[in-house]
């Protein structure tokens, strides 16, 4: 894989049959698929295929004259629109196989068409898509302390005991026998370098202006509220 | 920014935060959590979430749960089990999975308690997180219509701890038993002190157990995270409305309610700091003391707080144990254990043993000694019976050659006679003498052919009497009548030698085909069993059926040649070569009832082939008066009768007789050892394995059986040393070193595990589930590509037998998965 910088790079490299593209891509986007056609299907039969659907949108994503070659970078919500399109057809293409089938019951029967629902799972879609990259951020601020030193661990580890055991400031300020204003500030100051972390990974997703980019990761946030 | 912006960012940071730093929620559990939970949210203020520790810190993901279902209509109310001050217990029937489960409600009178309610919540949430077999899983929290909120656990069927001590009839009856149930309930803590959880009301009606023994800590209600050092405990601990309930109702002690107000749990069991309030100094040792008062209870009979609610609570507050050591000291329980219970009541917590491990491994300790105290003792009385056998043939065999030599200077003696005298008084006098050793060593023909021929001495007892009397009978000239009964002797001596290394072949088969399970051992045992009876001059192939029933009926061998067809039949329905019905084995099963006639062993036989045994007919059997002298064979098949049927105590009672009168039989000691293995009862069975040792101490598959139960019972070490010694003394035999090297992957010694399958492999280079095992400790060490060739042809091989019964299918396919994805492929049927 060459040095990509942003999403659509990267799925160009995996169309080109890039194995360390192709790698990156499956482990960035499978559970937020998952989680799309979980929700989707959660009482049909088609819960089953569920593999084999994730398989089928990756298959669309990459394949010659498949959805890629129809996408144009500049639209409105970027590539997660883009992608959130593709697994929508691709689902809505494996409930229409499924009631073609005649020893099957009809698709109508268990798939809730009406634009509540569709708001729904494109919530749905959005929330995962927004934990996924959450965790991203998280996993690109630990890289970046890693080489900056035990200043910048010791924050990334004062937001694992906050969030990761919901520990309160003053009470990770004992255990570390330390001031909790001074800690307070450190907390600060890791929420901030969280949140460059996310600019980061959002300008992968999301190429753009600055402006855009921090108009997405609003959204992203509020996704998940 | 405006400060509401700038507190709407803040907020969504916090979110964006605990996405990415929180712990990973499987999609459809959030969906569910989040239903309860959110909806709970709106009634109690703030959404509850309780995270334990983690056992091992990963930040693994965990596999997406099954999508959820609605629950109002899932479960269909059966009845009323229980009913505490927080909530109801319901029997209750998922109509989904159907099954019976245990449905905690909550009262519906604190439905609007918001305390209350997130004390439940959190209940559901610390007993749910806590995996252990000790404690009752949690299947789903969920809301009811009404919107009470319940969860919903494994139902248990069984009695509480309480009401088993409450039936003794002494207490020291079964206290082996209770001793073994309080081990397990230390470990449980053990496990829970570890991940942080205190349970603060441990008592006697808070343990099931279980029918089949099983152990579990209920009524997690009262449980709290366990503070950590510096940081001080949750200002709402001790004034919450949820600590205002009145729990379990009365289990009989005066004292044992849970009791109202700041003070949580029950006096009885209670320690001091507990029974003061001073709720941020409870710790592990808080319940450390509780096991303690368990253990009181199950020595002395009552708990160390024994007068009415308040008294024992103001004694508890003032730590008055004075009745408890007067108790512990005239209990007449072994000195270890009432130190042990001295130490966790100790009134001050610094005095007590640190946490829940500490008192699992000091009982644990003193269950060990006791177990190996008794076990030395069974087989020293073991190996005192084989030895006084040994030593009355040997003393048989002894005179046998005493008589012999004495014969050979006889007959040099008489050379010199015939020198002086005439050749009739030399005939006549090494005739007399002959006659007389020819009568020792007919005796002895005699006694050797009654002797089971898993005893030792008459392989070098019978063979020896031969030789003399073949010696002596080409070494002097005697009479005619003399050498005549000489030759009969020696045609009778040959027949019994072949007929005993027949036995002998047969007893061996036995032996590898039970003590072995595998494939590959059966086909061997089969095909040498047939060539066995081929060699006997009876062909199990070719003669027809009644042909085969003439002529073991019409040898000397009916009974141990029935033995020998039975396994072979048997070995034939393990190959899947009868068909699968036990139908299929009944014309062989008359074979077997005409070749060896015998009314008891055809009883019993009868009751064998059958599809169930019949109790009512199994009973006369095991007391009728021909069960003392039934052959050890027969009664070992009695014996799984009973098993087959459930009837435990039928099975070890006709084994524990058999093994009175047959105490040094080899494939009794093992049949009782195999039996008790099989219904998961390793202990005893650990110990039978021992016993069997004591007689055949170099038999590898008994050696190896043992190790898979030590295994079983987590003794991972013992494990290996007994595996160690089985490919000591059968080092060709590739599945122990398939298990040496499964146990070794659980101990995480990847490699070891490795070459262990590689030797197994280099023997046996169609082991299918040496390519398996080999295939998955590749795949965890990330060789995909190696590991996919060994599973796919461990799963060729292992598909291609009927007896295959490990899921290959699914290794080869997460492999391939894994592969897949690490290639850059998603997961799918079709890359």
């Amino acid at each position: 894989m060459s040095g990509h910088t942003t999403c659509w790079t990267v799925i160009h490299e995996a169309a080109g049959g890039d194995a360390a593209a192709r790698q990156m891509f499956a482990i960035r986007y499978e559970r937020v698929v998952r989680a799309y056609l979980l929700a989707r299907w959660r009482s049909s039969p088609l819960v089953h295929e569920t593999d084999d659907v994730i398989q089928e949108v990756f298959v669309e994503t990459f394949r010659d004259g498949g959805a890629l070659s129809r996408v144009d970078p500049s639209r409105p919500g970027g590539f997660r629109a883009f992608f959130y399109g593709v697994v929508r057809n691709v689902a809505k293409r494996a409930e229409s196989r499924h009631g073609r089938r005649r020893d099957r019951q009809p698709a109508t029967g268990f798939f809730d068409e009406s634009p509540q629902a569709e708001q729904r799972l494109s919530k749905i879609f959005d929330r995962e898509w927004a934990t996924a990259v959450m965790r991203e951020a998280a996993s690109r601020q630990r890289a970046h302390a890693e080489t900056q030193g035990p200043d910048a661990q010791r924050r990334v580890e004062l937001l694992r005991l906050r969030f990761y055991e919901g520990r309160p400031i003053r009470e990770i300020a004992r255990l570390w026998e330390t001031d909790p204003t001074e800690l307070h500030r450190e907390y600060a100051r890791a929420r901030k370098e969280f949140r460059s972390a996310l600019v980061e990974v959002v300008a992968f997703h999301h190429p753009g202006s600055a402006d855009a980019i921090e108009r997405e990761c609003t959204q992203l946030l509020e996704a998940l509220t | 920014m405006s400060d509401n912006e700038h507190g709407r960012e803040e907020g969504g940071l916090d979110a964006g935060l605990l996405a990415g730093f929180g712990p990973m929620v499987g999609v459809a559990e959030e969906q569910i959590g989040l239903g309860v939970l959110a909806e709970l949210e709106s009634r109690i203020g703030s959404e509850t979430r309780v995270v334990l520790r983690e056992e091992e810190p990963s930040d693994a993901i965990g596999p997406d749960a099954a999508a959820p279902t609605d629950t109002a209509a899932r479960y269909q109310a059966i009845g009323e089990i229980a009913r505490g001050g927080m909530g109801v217990i319901i029997r209750s029937r998922d109509i989904d999975l159907g099954r019976e489960v245990a449905m905690k409600v909550l009262q519906p009178r604190h439905s609007h308690n918001r305390a209350m309610v997130r004390r439940f919540v959190e209940e559901a949430q610390i007993a749910g997180q806590l995996q252990h077999p000790g404690i009752l899983q949690v299947y789903e929290l969920g809301l009811r219509p009404d919107k009470r909120p319940y969860f919903t656990m494994k139902l248990i069927k069984g009695r509480t701890l309480a009401e088993l001590l409450g039936d003794r009839g002494s207490l020291e009856h079964d206290r082996r038993r209770f001793l073994g149930i309080f081990e397990r309930i230390c470990q449980t803590m053990a496990y829970t002190h570890t991940r942080g959880v205190l349970h603060r009301d441990l008592k006697p009606a808070n343990v099931m157990v279980g029918n089949f023994g099983e152990v579990q800590i209920v009524d997690w209600g009262l449980a709290k995270l366990i503070p950590r050092p510096g940081v001080e405990t949750d200002p709402s601990d001790g004034d919450s409305a949820c600590e205002t309930i009145i729990r379990i109702p009365d289990d009989g002690h005066p004292g044992s309610d849970s009791m109202v107000g700041s003070i949580l749990g029950t006096p009885a069991y209670m320690p001091p700091e507990q029974a003061r309030g001073e709720v941020n100094k409870l710790d592990e040792r808080s319940d450390v003391f509780a096991l303690g008062a368990i253990l009181c209870e199950i020595l002395t009979g009552l708990p160390p707080f024994s007068g009415d609610a308040a008294e024992a609570l103001e004694d508890a507050k003032d730590g008055h144990l004075d009745d408890a050591w007067s108790r512990l000291d005239a209990c007449n329980a072994d000195r270890e254990l009432i130190e042990l219970a001295r130490a966790c009541l100790a009134p001050r917590r610094r005095d007590r043993p640190a946490d829940g491990k500490a008192v699992a491994d000091r009982i644990s300790a003193y269950l060990a000694s006791v177990e190996e105290r008794a076990r030395a003792s069974e087989l020293a009385a073991v190996e005192a019976k084989a030895r006084a056998a040994e030593e009355r043939r040997a003393r048989r065999l002894t005179i046998a050659l005493a008589g012999s030599i004495l014969l050979a200077v006889l007959a040099g003696g008489t050379g010199i006679v015939v020198n002086q005298n005439n050749r009739l008084t030399r005939i006549a006098a090494a005739s007399e003498e002959a006659n007389a050793r020819l009568n020792e060593a007919m005796q002895l023909l005699a006694a050797a052919k009654e002797t089971p021929v898993s005893e030792q001495y008459p392989r070098r007892a019978l063979p020896a009497a031969g030789a003399q009397v073949a010696a002596l009978q080409g070494a002097v000239e005697l009479d005619q009548e003399t050498s005549d009964r000489a030759s009969a002797f020696l045609d009778e001596f040959s027949q019994a030698d072949r007929d005993r290394r027949m036995i002998e072949r047969i007893e061996d088969l036995v032996i590898a085909g039970a003590t072995h399970e595998d494939e590959d051992s059966w086909n061997t045992m089969e095909q040498q069993m047939r060539q066995a009876f081929l060699d006997y001059g009876i062909d199990l192939v070719e003669l027809p059926r009644e042909e085969i029933a003439a002529r073991i009926r019409d040898s000397d061998l009916a009974p141990q040649l029935a033995d020998g067809l039975e396994l072979w039949i048997a070995t034939l329905g393990q190959l899947g070569r009868l068909g699968d019905d036990i139908e299929a084995m009944q014309p062989w099963a008359e074979v077997l009832y005409a070749a060896d006639p015998d009314p008891y062993r055809t009883a019993v036989r009868r009751q064998v082939y059958q599809r169930q045994p019949d109790l009512a007919a199994l009973h006369p059997l095991a007391h009728s008066a021909d069960f003392e002298t039934a052959l050890p064979r027969t009664l070992a098949w009695l014996g799984s009768c009973f098993m087959r049927v459930g009837d435990t105590e039928g099975m070890d009672d006709v084994f524990r007789r058999a093994l009175l009168v047959h105490p040094t039989d080899f494939m009794l000691n093992f049949d009782y050892a195999y039996q008790l293995d099989a219904a998961g009862r390793w202990e005893e069975a650990i110990r039978m394995y021992h016993r069997t040792l004591a007689i055949r101490p170099k038999n590898g598959g008994i050696w190896r059986r043992l190790g898979m139960a030590l295994q079983r019972t987590g003794d991972a070490e013992g494990s290996i040393d007994a595996l160690s010694q089985s490919i000591r003394y059968q080092p060709d035999y590739a599945p122990t070193h398939v298990d040496l090297g499964l146990i070794r992957a659980e101990l995480g010694d990847v490699d070891g595990a490795i070459a262990a399958y590689r030797a197994a492999l280099d023997m046996a280079p169609d082991l299918p589930l040496g390519h398996c095992a080999l295939g998955l400790a590749l795949q965890s060490k990330g060789m995909l590509f190696e590991a996919l060739a060994e599973l796919e042809r461990g799963h060729e091989l292992g598909s291609a037998s009927p007896m295959w019964q490990h899921p290959s299918g699914q290794w080869v396919v997460e492999c391939r998965r894994l592969l897949a994805t690490r290639e850059g492929f998603p997961a799918g049927r079709r890359w």
